[in-house]
């Protein structure tokens, strides 16, 4: 019988893994180059939406802005949609006021990003961030996704030669193998996203370090915190910490829990909060909550 | 911890009609049991004030309580503290996780815990095998549990909410 | 002047200036693996760390459990305290565990299964205990002796420290419809190690011992007054819960070093 294309079929196979895995590589190299981002810039004089942004794009900066908001007593929910429950705090970002002023009309969550103040308010934000090299821009994410095109191509290749070899009567198992995860790549290459470089998300890192008190493990105290520390928390650690913080008026705003790259998978306070009572910890001595920070501390009477 | 009887007072309160000398360990447990089980107040103490003992000490757990369990309380709103301290006047504390579970799931059985509470409930019973009579532990195989309208599914310890009070969405947690 | 550590401030604390010295929940703390975050940065510093157990029920007629003492002792060694506390309570009788700081009764009885228990306690410690008698809204209805003897006699007996909480002294006086400063008077201060200072709220006419209210000016003076008669190495404000915004913490530290005559700790 006569090989498909005048090519053997374990050759073909070969080589079109090898050209698969050239593609990935010459991707990822490219996609560092691009992603790279500014080394030098510095995040310190960075806003808590701005770094929401970085952290999880529109959605946690808006989160962000509602948490401060929330923290400050000026908004609230009605049904399912954020109202106004108070004045606009000083001091405050074009995101924030725009958001206020949306809730001004009773607006749901999901719709924010729809409202044109806010809208123009995130895009600014996030072509200040580009500009510093800490977000990455529309044009790099394009040509990111240009590789999709070559893994599509290669994916093309794969399914004529498919074809033609069931035409054939050859044996295509493994050539069908290949171009499912030759397809597999094609989309996840063309679904590439990414909004913060390689050296915002280390400048992340470090400052999640910093203000690890802030993490939702640790049940921080908001109101100790502030407005600025309940946008930030938001910021760092993604929807959870508004869970945390304020958990009947994040249920009724419809936050999703899910809003952070990789802030907290926390679902429901899964986290077991900052004390170690949660049926495996062994200092505590069975059975008694031992409320790390709460309740229990020391003295007393009978807790008010 | 008993010494001996000094003079008939040891553990006998003094008009105490009858009294056997009864050891320190005993009483202390009589009162325990009187602050947490609603068993009776011993003779000779100040029933109004260890009553508002009792009440301070329901309103700590419940306070408790509601840090471990976050949307069940807030289920709630200003009833929490009244609706748990009913529940819980007559079972003393195993523990603010399981008090909270025990709570839940009480609530659950008669079709009354809130919607937002389900979906924490579900997940922490597909995460932790709870029999309500020793610590929960993690669990090891894929479970699903549901609660309120809220189904949850777990694998390998990565948690999946399926439902969540009535929306159809699919979110990965 | 110091502060009690919890979680839930961690970052209002890292951020006091002027602090020598934290306390933290014995139980919070694990013997071995991670301190809780924050903890280490704080000792880092040299802030001194002090334990202080909340369940080991050294009141209880029931002999305290070895592995709670082992834990206190592993836990002082590894903040590397200069001492660890507990309190003259019990927690639990015949396995049921109470959920609170109970009162003893002030009779001879308790006073030696008090005494039997910090006995066992300080064998194992590698630091000076210190005990803080706590408030209590009831009282036991055999109490042979005042607070002061009752506390004088297991301190001596004991050997240990003493812990004054001023807002205790505060709400038992208060409850029993005493005067504070006599209770004072008769404590020996030069055997008190470190003083806690805490809020409290009124409800049906019995003053509570919450740690979750601002400190009443009426326990403020108390520390005044203490001071007045013999100033303690170091005081803390005690706060467990419902926090407030960073500028009332602040300010309530401050309030209580001036009426001690310390030094603020917040600039």
């Amino acid at each position: 019988m006569q090989d498909t294309w005048g090519i053997p079929g374990p050759a073909f196979i070969v080589g079109y893994i090898v050209a698969l895995i050239v593609v990935v590589i010459l991707a990822v190299a490219h996609r560092k180059v691009l992603f790279r981002g500014d080394r030098s810039a510095r995040v310190d004089d960075l806003g808590p939406q701005q770094l929401a942004y970085l952290n999880g794009g529109d959605r946690l900066a808006v989160y962000s802005s509602i948490g401060g908001l929330r923290a400050a007593g000026a908004l609230g929910t009605a049904g399912s949609a954020l109202v106004q429950t108070g004045p606009i705090p000083v001091g405050v970002t074009p995101l924030d006021s725009a958001i206020h002023h949306a809730a001004s009309g009773q607006i749901r969550t999901r719709d924010l990003t729809g409202d044109q103040w806010v809208r123009s308010a995130l895009d600014d934000l996030r072509t200040g961030l580009e500009r510093r090299g800490l977000a990455v821009s529309p044009e790099a994410l394009k040509q990111a996704r240009l590789w999709a095109w070559a893994a599509g191509a290669l994916a093309l290749i794969g399914v004529f030669r498919l074809i033609a070899g069931i035409q054939n009567n050859k044996p295509v198992g493994f050539l069908v193998v290949a171009v499912v995860v030759v397809a597999f790549f094609t989309w996840r290459l063309a679904r590439t996203r990414r909004i913060a470089t390689d050296a915002a998300r280390a400048r992340m890192r470090e400052l999640r370090e910093r203000h690890g008190y802030l993490s939702p493990a640790q049940s921080p105290a908001y109101a100790t915190y502030g407005a600025t520390g309940a946008a930030l928390g938001v910021a760092l650690f993604g929807a959870a910490a508004l869970y945390d913080m304020d958990p009947a008026f994040a249920a009724e705003a419809e936050i999703q829990r899910a809003a952070a790259a990789n802030g907290f998978t926390s679902g429901s306070g899964s986290s077991c909060g900052s004390s170690s009572s949660c049926g495996s910890s062994s200092s505590c001595g069975g059975g008694s909550s031992c409320g790390g920070g709460g309740g229990c501390g020391g003295g007393g009477g009978c807790g008010g | 911890m008993t010494s001996p009887i000094e003079g008939g007072r040891e553990g006998d309160h003094p008009g105490q009609p009858g009294g056997a000398p009864r050891s320190l360990a005993t009483r202390q447990a009589e009162l325990v049991e009187a602050l947490t089980g609603g068993k009776p107040v011993p003779y000779g103490f100040d029933a109004f004030k260890v009553d508002a003992a009792r009440v301070a000490l329901l309103r700590k757990r419940a306070g408790e309580v509601a840090r471990q369990w976050p949307m069940l309380a807030a289920g709630f709103g200003d009833r929490w503290t009244a609706s748990f301290s009913a529940w819980a006047a007559t079972r003393p504390t195993q523990g603010s996780l399981r008090d909270g579970w025990d709570f839940a799931r009480h609530l659950r059985s008669k079709g009354e815990l809130p919607a937002i509470a389900g979906a924490e409930l579900a997940e922490r019973e597909a995460r932790w095998s709870y029999a309500g009579s020793a610590a929960p532990r993690a669990r090891r195989v894929p479970a699903v549990r549901s609660a309120a309208g809220a189904v949850v599914v777990q694998v390998a310890g990565r948690i999946r909410v399926i439902r969540r009070r009535g929306w159809a969405a699919l979110r990965r947690s | 002047m110091g502060i009690g550590w919890r979680p839930e401030i961690s970052g209002f604390v890292a951020g006091l200036p002027g602090l020598r010295f934290a306390e933290v929940v014995a139980e919070s703390v694990h013997a071995h693996g991670d301190l809780p975050d924050g903890l280490p940065a704080l000792l880092d510093r040299g802030v001194a760390v002090v334990p202080h157990g909340v369940r080991l029920s050294l009141g209880g007629a029931e002999p305290v459990d070895p592995a709670r003492v082992t834990h206190l002792a592993a836990v002082a060694s590894r903040l590397s305290a200069p001492l660890a506390s507990e309190h003259i309570a019990f927690v639990r009788a015949a396995g049921v565990e109470a959920g609170h700081l109970l009162p003893i009764p002030r009779s001879r009885e308790a006073i030696d299964a008090v005494v039997a228990n910090v006995a066992r306690t300080t064998a194992e410690l590698p630091v000076p205990l210190a005990l803080e008698p706590i408030a209590s809204l009831f009282d036991w209805p055999d109490d042979e002796l005042t607070e002061a003897d009752f506390l004088t006699e297991i301190l001596d007996r004991t050997g240990a420290l003493l812990l004054l909480d001023v807002a205790n002294v505060y709400a038992n006086a208060r409850n029993r419809g005493e005067d504070p400063l006599d209770l004072l008077d008769k404590l020996p201060l030069d055997r008190v190690a470190y003083v806690h200072v805490a809020g409290g709220a009124e409800h049906q006419g019995l003053y509570h011992d919450t740690h979750t209210d601002a400190v009443p000016q009426a326990v403020l003076g108390l520390v005044t007054e203490l001071c007045a008669r013999h100033r303690p190495p170091a005081l803390m404000l005690e706060r467990d819960g419902d926090y407030p915004p960073a500028d009332e913490l602040t300010a309530e530290l401050d309030a209580i070093a001036a009426a001690a005559g310390y030094p603020a700790i917040t600039a």
